[in-house]
């Protein structure tokens, strides 16, 4: 796997324009779509996790092909088919592509051929993802967010503590009316779906209070911003956070 | 919020900004705990807790019998689980949800009580988080330490994990020229690197002549005859990195059966493995 990576990468110091798609389970050239040479051969193979059978369903559900605690391969497919596949394992990769599978949600049986080629995920397609996957932990060279094809020195994320959000037991407590968590957002805004926030009245007369120099002074936000605010319109939970915490700044 | 320590000292080493810290609690040992005796692992290797650091000796006898594969996979394992894991050992046991006791849940400087949820967790027989949280803060510390070292020496490096550093390093050091036209970066050479390593030595709690060196080169910087060797690597995210060697010294070729996989780590690939063969530790693909 990583020799092919590796050639993949030394290819692209080369040509640094050279980027590689999957297509159908198929890596290609993502300028000329060309086959990718020295593709190994198990790329196209579907992708099959080894499972062990640990529960009493998933035992019923593969009955006398599979013994308890047993492994049975689970060939992933495409998240919007809802299907959990089982098949008994088996070592002959080159019959993976034929599988006959139990759908553990439904007890159907599947074979893995009759699906269309774009709905089995392939070893490729992970191998693709895996590759392309984000280090999230860190920034891009440029101090942006690190994205699938950020390439170069990454730079620690830095992390301005402040706000505390409830999580977990907290929340338990939190339900209680237990009162050291007067700073956490939840305190002083009204949430919405799709994350955006309007402040309580608490909030708003506290920014009236201050007047809208100073809080514009102490939030580094814009007066048309603070005015929103104020006037009860929904705006970002960052946004929101700003403005509390400004205004807790001594 | 609280904080262990040694995860303090290594922000402020790495981002050099100093923390506002209003309480600080200091835990020290008190005492000596009855009943100690001294005890003989497997049967042969004696140690006195009264007398010796349990933990020390059971790393200097590992070294010792670096020869022997079982007894030092023993001893690893040993010191793994007793010296970190037994500290924050919880076991989940089910309770009768139709009789929930209360329970006293405590949360910074506070204390309150609320209905036990069906699985709770039972504290294993040496739980002691304060412990077991320090010993990984002190981990993270000593990584920000030598990273801070690099750092101050002008270098970088590839990825970090737990208890190392891939430390961009090459024989006599230099620029290593970056993608897309960014800045190049300077490698460090073997000696900068050796020396960092050593200035570790005085924090070491193990003998000299069992263990050298708190910090050592890893095998694979050591070629079959015990030469040291450059090395490549490849990093696409954390724990998934391949170190590598070249016939012709190059970073990157398109030479046949040029390149030699000494290191491939692939975190989170091991699930889709097709078979059990391995090759360096992963699957043969």
């Amino acid at each position: 796997m990583w020799r092919f990576l590796l050639a993949l990468e030394f290819k692209q110091i080369v040509e640094p324009d050279f980027n590689v798609l999957m297509v159908a389970g198929r890596p290609v050239n993502a300028t000329t779509a060309a086959d990718i040479e020295g593709v190994p051969s198990w790329i196209s193979l579907p992708a099959m996790m080894k499972m062990r059978i640990s529960t009493p369903h998933y035992f019923d559900q593969m009955k006398g092909k599979a013994s308890p605690f047993g492994f049975v391969l689970h060939p992933r497919t495409q998240d919007k088919l809802k299907l959990t596949l089982l098949t008994p394992f088996n070592k002959n990769r080159a019959g993976w592509a034929h599988s006959l599978c139990i759908n553990t949600r439904d007890g159907k049986s599947y074979r893995l051929d009759e699906f269309p080629r774009a709905d089995i995920v392939t070893l490729g397609d992970i191998l693709c993802s895996y590759v392309q996957h984000p280090e999230i932990k860190s920034l891009g060279p440029d101090g942006g967010k690190c994205k699938a094809h950020t390439r170069g020195l990454l730079r620690r994320m830095t992390i301005s503590g402040g706000l505390q959000h409830c999580i977990g037991k907290e929340v338990s407590r939190f339900e209680q009316g237990k009162d050291d968590f007067i700073e956490n957002i939840d305190d002083v805004c009204i949430h919405y779906d799709g994350g955006r926030v309007t402040a309580n009245e608490a909030l708003i007369a506290e920014i009236s209070e201050r007047g809208l120099r100073q809080t514009t002074k102490r939030t580094h936000l814009d007066r048309k911003t603070i005015r929103a605010v104020l006037n009860g319109k929904k705006v970002k939970t960052s946004t929101l956070a700003k403005v509390v915490m400004g205004l807790r700044e001594e | 919020m609280w904080v262990a320590g040694p995860d303090l000292v290594a922000s402020v080493l790495l981002s050099g900004h100093f923390p506002n810290v209003q309480k600080a609690i200091r835990i020290v040992p008190h005492g000596k705990q009855p009943g100690l005796e001294p005890i003989k692992l497997r049967g042969a290797i004696s140690v006195d807790p009264r007398k010796e650091d349990f933990f020390t000796r059971v790393i200097e006898y590992r070294k010792q019998n670096k020869a022997d594969d079982r007894l030092q996979y023993f001893l690893k394992i040993l010191a793994n689980s007793t010296s970190y894991g037994t500290y924050l050992e919880l076991n989940p046991v089910k309770i009768d949800p139709s009789n929930r006791p209360k329970i006293s849940v405590h949360s910074g400087d506070h204390e309150f009580t609320q209905p036990a949820p069906e699985t709770i967790e039972q504290p294993g027989s040496f739980y002691f988080p304060l412990l077991g949280a320090s010993i990984t803060s002190g981990g993270r510390l000593l990584l920000a330490m030598i990273e801070r070292c690099v750092r101050d020496a002008g270098g970088t490096y590839l990825c970090c994990d737990t208890d190392a550093l891939t430390i961009v390093a090459s024989r006599t050091g230099g620029m290593v020229a970056m993608p897309n036209g960014a800045t190049p970066i300077k490698a460090l050479s073997w000696r900068e690197v050796e020396q960092i390593a050593h200035r570790f030595d005085s924090l070491s709690p193990y003998n000299r002549k069992i263990v050298p060196h708190l910090l050592r080169l890893t095998d694979e910087n050591f070629d079959k005859n015990g030469a040291q060797r450059q090395l490549f690597g490849l990093s696409i995210a954390a724990k998934r990195y391949a170190l590598y060697t070249t016939k012709c010294g190059h970073p990157s070729c398109r030479h046949r059966n040029c390149v030699t996989i000494v290191d491939p780590k692939a975190h989170g690939l091991i699930f889709f493995a097709p078979s059990e063969e391995r090759e360096n530790g992963l699957p043969k693909w």
